[in-house]
C-alpha cells in the first residue's frame, strides 16, 4: 500500500500524534496548506515541515506546533497538492488535491475535495 | 487557562455590579436619566479628566493588535486573550477603585455586549450559507459580484458579506485568480461597501450605540459612498479586463449560469438579526428594558439566533465554508480589552480637544481618522475622533442628548469621521476585522497574497490614496 490511488480506493486513514502526521502512501509533495500557511519548502532546512519517506508510508512533522489537533476545528482541514511517484510531476492534470481531516482517536480522514471546496494549484 | 480567563471576566463584571459605588443601587429611572440627561454623570470629564497615564494600556493593546499577527504571530495567537484581558483589567481596576466611576464601565459593558451580539450572530448565520455560482469569470461578472457584496454588506455587515461571498468569488475565478482579485474584494466588500448603515461596519454600529440615528449615515454619505464605489470598481474593471484577455482562452468549460444556495433558511435568521437591531428601548419606546441587566431583548434575540442557526445549520454548508469559531472568538477577546482600555482614551481626547478645538477642521478629522483607521482598528479610532469632534463643541460622547445635538448641528465632522473610518479600513490587512479573515480564507485556498507592506505599496497607495484624496477634495476640503 503505497500509492495515493490505492489509499483512496481502500479508504485508508492516516494517523497523527502531536505534530506528526503519517500518510498511508508515498508521493511527491508540491504544496501543503496548513490553516492559512502555504508551505512549499520541503528541503531539510525548511522551518515549517520535515518530510520523511518510509517504504510504505510518509511522515510529515509540523515543526512549529506541539499538537496540530489544537489548530483545527471540525470543519477545517489540511490541504495537500501532491503527485504520484510514478506520474509526470510537470503535467498539472496529474496533480492530486487532498483534504486531511483530523478525527478523534488519532485518525486522519483523507478525502478528495468536493466541488464546492477550493484548492488553488 | 480558559477557566482562569472566564473567572477573571466574571470577577471584573461582578466587581462592577457589586462595588459600593455601583449604579445598581439606583433604579431603572435613574439609569435612563443618567444616559439621557445633560449633567448626570458622576464625573464631568471636562472638569475632572482621568489620568493621562491610563491611555498606556490602550496604546499598548492597539500596537500589539497591529504588530502581533505580523511579527510575533505564534506568540500572539496563543496569548492574545490573556493580554487583552490583563490590559483591560488595569482600566477596570482604575475606574472602580481610584477614579470611582463605575458608570463609565457599565456603559461600556452594555456597548460591548451589543457589539459582540451583532457580530457573532451575523458571523454564525452567514457562515451557514454556501453559495455556488456556475458562471464564467468575466470582468463584468466580477464587478457585479463585488457591487452586490458592497450593497449587502450594509445589511449583513462587512464580516457577514465577506464570509458569504469570498468562497463563491474565488471559485468563480479559480482558473485565473490573482492577488488583486482578493485585494479588491477586501476594498469593496470588507470595507467601503459597508459605509452606509450601522450594521455595515463596526465603527458605525458603535456610533449607533452612542446615539447616532440609524439612517443618519445613509442619508448623509450615500453620494460619497456611490462615487467611491464607482471609482474603485472602474479601476478593478480595467485591471481585470487585461487579465481576462490573456487568460480567457484557457477556460473552455461550459457554464449553466446557475446560482445554487445551500442553507437558505439562514437568510431568515439574518433577517431576524437585522430587525432586532432596532429593538432598543431608546429607539422604539414599546420595547421593554431589562435594566439593571447590562443587555436587552435585542442581545438575547441575537445570541439565540446565533445558537439556533449553528445547531440547525446545513452541515454541507459549514463544511464548504470550513466554518470555525476562531475569528469571532478573537474579536470577542480583543474587544473586551479595546472597549475597557479606550474609556480613558475617549475621555481624555474629548477633554483635550475641548481646550483647543478651534484649530480642528473637517480636513483634520478626515485624514486623522483615516490614517489611524488604516493602521489601528477602525472601530476604536472612530470613537476617539467622534469624542474629539464632540469635545470641540464641549459635548460628551457618553451623553445621549449631546450625540443627538452633534449629529444635527455639525454633520460635516461626523461625515468626515464616518467616511474615513470605514473607507480607510481598506488600506491595510489590519484596518478592519474582515480583511484578515478574507486573507486567511484565500490563503487557506492556496492563493498567495502580498505581504503587509506589499499590500500597501502595490495596491493601497496607488489605488486608494488618489481616490480618497479626491473624496477629501470634493467633500471635505476647507469645510468645518
Amino acid at each position: 500500500m503505497n500509492t495515493i490511488k490505492e489509499a483512496l480506493e481502500t479508504k485508508k486513514n492516516g494517523i497523527y500524534y502531536n505534530n506528526r502526521i503519517i500518510l498511508p502512501f508515498k508521493c511527491e509533495f508540491l504544496k501543503i496548506i496548513f490553516e492559512d500557511k502555504i508551505i512549499t519548502d520541503f528541503s531539510s532546512s525548511s522551518p515549517d515541515v520535515e518530510i520523511i519517506e518510509h517504504d510504505h508510508f510518509t511522515d510529515i512533522y509540523f515543526k512549529k506546533y506541539k499538537d496540530i489537533q489544537n489548530e483545527f476545528s471540525k470543519y477545517e482541514n489540511i490541504k495537500l497538492i501532491i503527485c504520484e511517484k510514478s506520474e509526470d510531476i510537470f503535467d498539472f492534470s496529474k496533480h492530486i488535491k487532498l483534504l486531511l481531516y483530523l478525527e478523534n482517536e488519532h485518525f486522519i480522514r483523507i478525502e478528495l475535495p468536493e466541488e464546492n471546496q477550493i484548492i488553488i494549484d | 487557562m480558559k477557566k482562569f480567563l472566564i473567572l477573571v471576566i466574571l470577577f471584573s463584571f461582578s466587581t462592577i455590579y457589586f462595588s459600593p459605588t455601583n449604579i445598581f443601587a439606583n433604579n431603572l429611572n435613574e439609569k435612563i436619566e443618567v444616559k439621557q440627561s445633560d449633567h448626570s454623570s458622576e464625573h464631568n470629564i471636562f472638569e475632572n479628566p482621568p489620568s493621562p497615564y491610563m491611555v498606556i494600556p490602550f496604546i499598548v493593546l492597539l500596537l500589539m493588535i497591529a504588530t502581533g499577527p505580523l511579527f510575533y504571530r505564534h506568540f500572539w495567537e496563543h496569548n492574545y486573550p490573556k493580554i487583552s484581558i490583563a490590559l483591560g483589567s488595569i482600566t477596570v481596576f482604575y475606574y472602580l477603585f481610584i477614579f470611582n466611576d463605575p458608570l463609565s464601565l457599565l456603559h461600556t459593558l452594555e456597548e460591548y455586549i451589543s457589539f459582540i451580539a451583532l457580530l457573532t450572530s451575523l458571523f454564525v448565520a452567514s457562515g451557514g450559507i454556501l453559495i455556488k455560482i456556475d458562471r464564467k469569470s468575466t470582468p463584468l461578472a466580477n464587478v457585479l459580484l463585488l457591487l452586490f457584496g458592497g450593497v449587502i454588506s450594509n445589511f449583513i455587515g462587512t464580516t457577514g458579506a465577506s464570509m458569504l461571498l469570498i468562497r463563491p468569488y474565488i471559485r468563480m475565478n479559480r482558473n485565473r485568480i490573482k492577488p488583486y482579485h482578493i485585494i479588491f474584494f477586501i476594498f469593496i466588500v470588507s470595507n467601503i461597501g459597508g459605509g452606509l448603515t450601522p450594521i455595515g461596519d463596526p465603527p458605525l454600529f458603535l456610533g449607533f450605540l452612542k446615539g447616532i440615528d440609524f439612517f443618519w449615515v445613509v442619508t448623509h454619505v450615500w453620494h460619497i459612498w456611490l462615487l467611491t464605489i464607482v471609482l474603485v470598481l472602474t479601476v478593478f474593471y480595467l485591471i481585470d479586463s487585461n487579465n481576462y484577455k490573456s487568460k480567457s482562452e484557457i477556460d473552455d468549460k461550459e457554464y449553466t449560469g446557475r446560482i445554487e444556495i445551500k442553507g437558505k433558511k439562514n437568510f431568515l435568521y439574518l433577517l431576524i438579526i437585522i430587525i432586532s437591531v432596532f429593538l432598543d428601548p431608546a429607539v422604539l419606546s414599546f420595547v421593554p428594558s431589562l435594566h439593571p441587566l447590562p443587555f436587552g431583548i435585542r442581545e438575547i434575540i441575537m445570541f439565540s439566533v446565533a445558537f439556533i442557526s449553528y445547531r440547525r445549520a446545513d452541515k454541507e454548508a459549514l463544511k464548504g465554508n470550513e466554518f470555525d469559531f476562531e475569528p469571532i472568538k478573537e474579536v470577542a477577546f480583543l474587544f473586551v480589552g479595546i472597549f475597557a482600555t479606550m474609556i480613558p482614551a475617549l475621555q481624555l481626547v474629548a477633554y483635550e480637544t475641548h481646550k483647543f478645538g478651534e484649530k480642528l477642521t473637517a480636513d483634520i478629522f478626515y485624514w486623522g481618522t483615516g490614517i489611524l483607521s488604516s493602521i489601528l482598528d477602525n472601530a476604536p479610532t472612530y470613537l476617539n475622533f467622534l469624542s474629539a469632534a464632540m469635545g470641540k463643541f464641549g459635548l460628551n460622547i457618553d451623553n445621549f442628548q449631546h450625540v443627538k445635538e452633534f449629529e444635527t448641528h455639525d454633520p460635516i465632522y461626523l461625515m468626515a469621521i464616518s467616511v474615513a473610518a470605514v473607507f480607510f479600513g481598506a488600506m491595510t490587512y489590519i484596518g478592519n476585522g474582515p480583511n484578515f479573515m478574507v486573507k486567511s480564507i484565500s490563503e487557506s485556498s492556496g492563493i498567495k497574497l502580498p505581504s503587509f507592506f506589499g499590500y500597501v505599496v502595490k495596491y493601497s497607495f496607488p489605488i486608494l490614496i488618489p481616490i480618497f484624496t479626491l473624496i477629501w477634495f470634493l467633500f471635505f476640503y476647507g469645510r468645518g
